[in-house]
């Protein structure tokens, strides 16, 4: 075997491990970014959903039986998956409190019960200034809220979660402001 | 290649990581409370005044053993109609007295240091529980059965002061009844109301409806709707929670809800009635929208910080005494007006007690400003003779002389007609009284200070004797009765009495004619 023999044999085999290194960083590098898509994924995904509202704006949610609309105040933020989404979540701009929007089928006091809510209260009634209907109950660390539509036929529901270890009792006046504006159509 | 892959992840991470890692967060932001002006509760009502810290007040003070009376009101001296709307609760409690005992009131004095002399507010009084008022000699009524009138200073600002005035009756040191009425009063108007006037007629309708939200807020609701408004039944009876409004040093009004309060609203969150009084503190703000006009001067007063306005008043009055509910005793000074006369009147001043002085017409020249004094102070001024004579010894025209002359130095001097005369040395007959067209005012204490006694001696003389309407002798000529003067009028206070004019020791009209040692 002459030397432009061994070579020859020489740059064949040094070819073959710059590949099977390439294939291995890239099997790492594809693991790791598909590791940290994954775990950042439910943060990340939904932030980027999230919408900041700079002025008082009205969101709708739409049902299958109609549409639930309320009024977002300026500089808090509104989570909508897509334009036709079943629920959005609303936050406060201090980002403290979450309140999540659906529209459920039922009187206010059935739609409060079926938030299925673990140590949920019973439903409290009251009227907002538009003369609907309000029931109202809360959990240890939820409260939830529901509006009746016309003829009780359907009712806009808001499911409030405050961050660990806020006082739900400093946001009472911005969430009774919040239901205070919401309109139901069936 | 490689490298492009590693720009491409890397900026990928970044990217996600500013974009979707960091939730939109003003922690800046606060949430908003409930509406501006909202009403708030206290743990307790504001604390009364000390009605000895309040310029321009006195005090009146009963005591009455035969039917187990004791009461303490405030007057303010200059201004009759809010002193008076304040002694009727004391007379109609000593008429009530009287009634329920079957015996009529007659005013009764203590023997000395019996302490009547502190007659102000005891701060608080009208809060202590009954019991511990009525055990207190200072309050209740002697044996603890009968009737004790208490009162506190609730705020004296500007030109209004308000009272409240409690009356518990008792039995063996029991209360068998306890009420307790407010009374605000303007001391330049005259106009005196209960608590409840110092809202305006919409006030009650309007607050039920801010009380039940702010109710329901404790409740929990989360509705904006404003409360439905009262029935008229309602409003009326809530009218009655207003009684209880006690301004506070910020001009904001607090009034006391009864435990058991409801409304539909409350019942529908589950609420049950109040367990226990609340105490509700209206904002000012909101004062300044439902108060009645005295109410907006009171709550304008507070907050601007004035001082109680007490009216120009006589040094030497707290106004018109009713002699038939406290006991009076008339101290009299004859032979001046003197050098040491003013010192008297600075001590009848600093007791605001009133006196009569039966000038000698000689002296009126050379003490006309002792005799002006006398009159811007309160006090009376008599006649004594134009130089002391024994009248009985004189003929009619020297004695109508003696009085006529002395009359027109007075009125001269002062503007003011005597309407009695004293003969000197207490001496008169029928020709005497005859020329003079005078009553003759004599005494039935004769304190004989002329003679010199000791000081005490004295002192015993002019407080021990006296008697309700006596009429106490002593002349402002000799420098132990000037020095002794405080001590007396202290010693009378002490023991109950109330010092007066002579006029008023015969009910403000004074006799006419004839000889009189007492008014009794």
């Amino acid at each position: 075997m002459d030397v432009g023999d061994v070579m020859t044999k020489y740059r064949g085999s040094s070819r073959w491990r710059t590949a099977g290194i390439t294939a291995v960083v890239v099997v790492i590098v594809c693991g790791a970014v598909t590791a940290l898509a994954l775990f950042l994924a439910p943060v990340v995904l939904p932030n980027l959903q999230t919408s900041v509202v700079d002025a008082d704006r009205t969101e709708r949610v739409t049902g299958a039986s109609g549409t639930v609309s309320l009024m977002v105040p300026a500089g808090w933020s509104v989570q909508r998956e897509s334009e036709d989404a079943s629920h959005i979540v609303v936050r406060t701009p201090d980002a403290l409190l979450a309140i999540t929007v659906d529209l459920t089928a039922g009187d206010p006091v059935t739609a409060v019960r079926d938030a299925a809510i673990e140590g949920l209260g019973s439903p409290h009634l009251e009227t907002v200034s538009t003369g609907a209907r309000l029931a109202h109950a809360e959990a240890p660390d939820a409260l939830v809220a529901a509006i009746a539509g016309v003829d009780d036929r359907v009712s806009g529901r808001f499911v409030v979660r405050p961050a660990e270890d806020v006082d739900l009792g400093a946001y009472r006046a911005e969430i009774a402001r919040l239901l205070d504006a919401v309109r139901i159509e069936s | 290649m490689r490298r492009r892959i590693t720009a491409a992840v890397a900026g990928l991470v970044v990217t996600l990581t500013l974009a979707g890692c960091a939730p939109p967060s003003d922690p800046d932001w606060m949430p908003r409370g409930w509406s501006a002006h909202e009403l708030r509760t206290l743990d307790a009502p504001p604390s009364p005044l000390s009605a000895a810290e309040v310029a321009g007040l006195a005090g009146e003070r009963v005591r009455n053993d035969t039917l187990g009376l004791q009461a303490r009101v405030v007057v303010v001296p200059g201004a009759e109609p809010v002193s008076t709307a304040a002694l009727q609760r004391v007379r109609a409690a000593v008429d009530a007295r009287a009634a329920a005992a079957g015996r009529a009131y007659t005013p009764e004095v203590f023997d000395r240091d019996a302490g009547l002399g502190d007659r102000l507010c005891v701060p608080g009084s009208t809060s202590q529980p009954a019991g511990a008022v009525l055990a207190d000699p200072t309050l209740g009524p002697a044996g603890g059965t009968g009737t004790a009138v208490v009162c506190d200073v609730l705020a004296a600002a500007g030109s209004v002061l308000g009272q409240r005035i409690r009356t518990i009756d008792a039995e063996a040191g029991v209360a068998t009844a306890d009420r307790a009425e407010v009374i605000f009063a303007d001391v330049v108007s005259g106009e005196t109301v209960g608590a409840r006037g110092l809202w305006s007629a919409e006030a009650a309708a309007s607050l039920w409806s801010e009380v039940v939200d702010l109710l329901r807020r404790e409740a929990g609701s989360l509705s904006l709707a404003p409360v439905p408004a009262p029935d008229p039944a309602t409003a009326e009876q809530f009218a009655g929670v207003l009684e209880s409004t006690v301004p506070a040093p910020d001009g904001s009004f607090v009034f006391t809800l009864p435990a058991g309060f409801t409304a539909p609203a409350l019942a529908d969150l589950g609420a049950a009635p109040t367990p226990a009084p609340r105490h509700i503190a209206v904002p000012r703000a909101r004062v300044s929208v439902l108060a009645s006009s005295l109410g907006l001067t009171l709550s304008g007063a507070l907050a601007s910080g004035a001082a109680f306005a007490a009216p120009e008043a006589p040094a030497a009055r707290t106004g018109t005494t009713d002699c038939r509910l406290v006991p009076c005793v008339a101290l009299t000074y004859d032979d001046g007006p003197g050098p040491l006369t003013p010192s008297i009147l600075d001590a009848l001043a600093a007791q605001r007690s009133a006196a009569t002085f039966f000038a000698i017409g000689r002296n009126v020249a050379g003490g006309a400003d002792t005799l002006r004094r006398m009159v811007a102070d309160g006090h009376e001024l008599a006649n004594h003779t134009w130089n002391h004579p024994q009248l009985p010894t004189l003929d009619a025209a020297a004695v109508g002389r003696q009085i006529r002359d002395t009359q027109n130095a007075i009125r001269e001097a002062t503007g003011i007609t005597p309407t009695m005369f004293r003969p000197p040395y207490g001496e008169y007959d029928d020709m005497v009284l005859r020329a003079a067209g005078l009553p003759a005012i004599l005494w039935d204490v004769d304190t004989n200070d002329w003679q010199q006694p000791a000081d005490d001696v004295l002192v015993d003389r002019a407080v021990n004797r006296a008697q309700p309407r006596s009429i106490v002798l002593m002349h402002d000529v000799h420098e132990l009765t000037a020095r002794v003067t405080p001590e007396v009028i202290a010693g009378l206070r002490d023991r109950g009495f109330t010092l007066v004019t002579v006029t008023e020791l015969f009910g403000g009209t004074a006799p006419t004619s004839g000889a009189w040692r007492s008014a009794r």
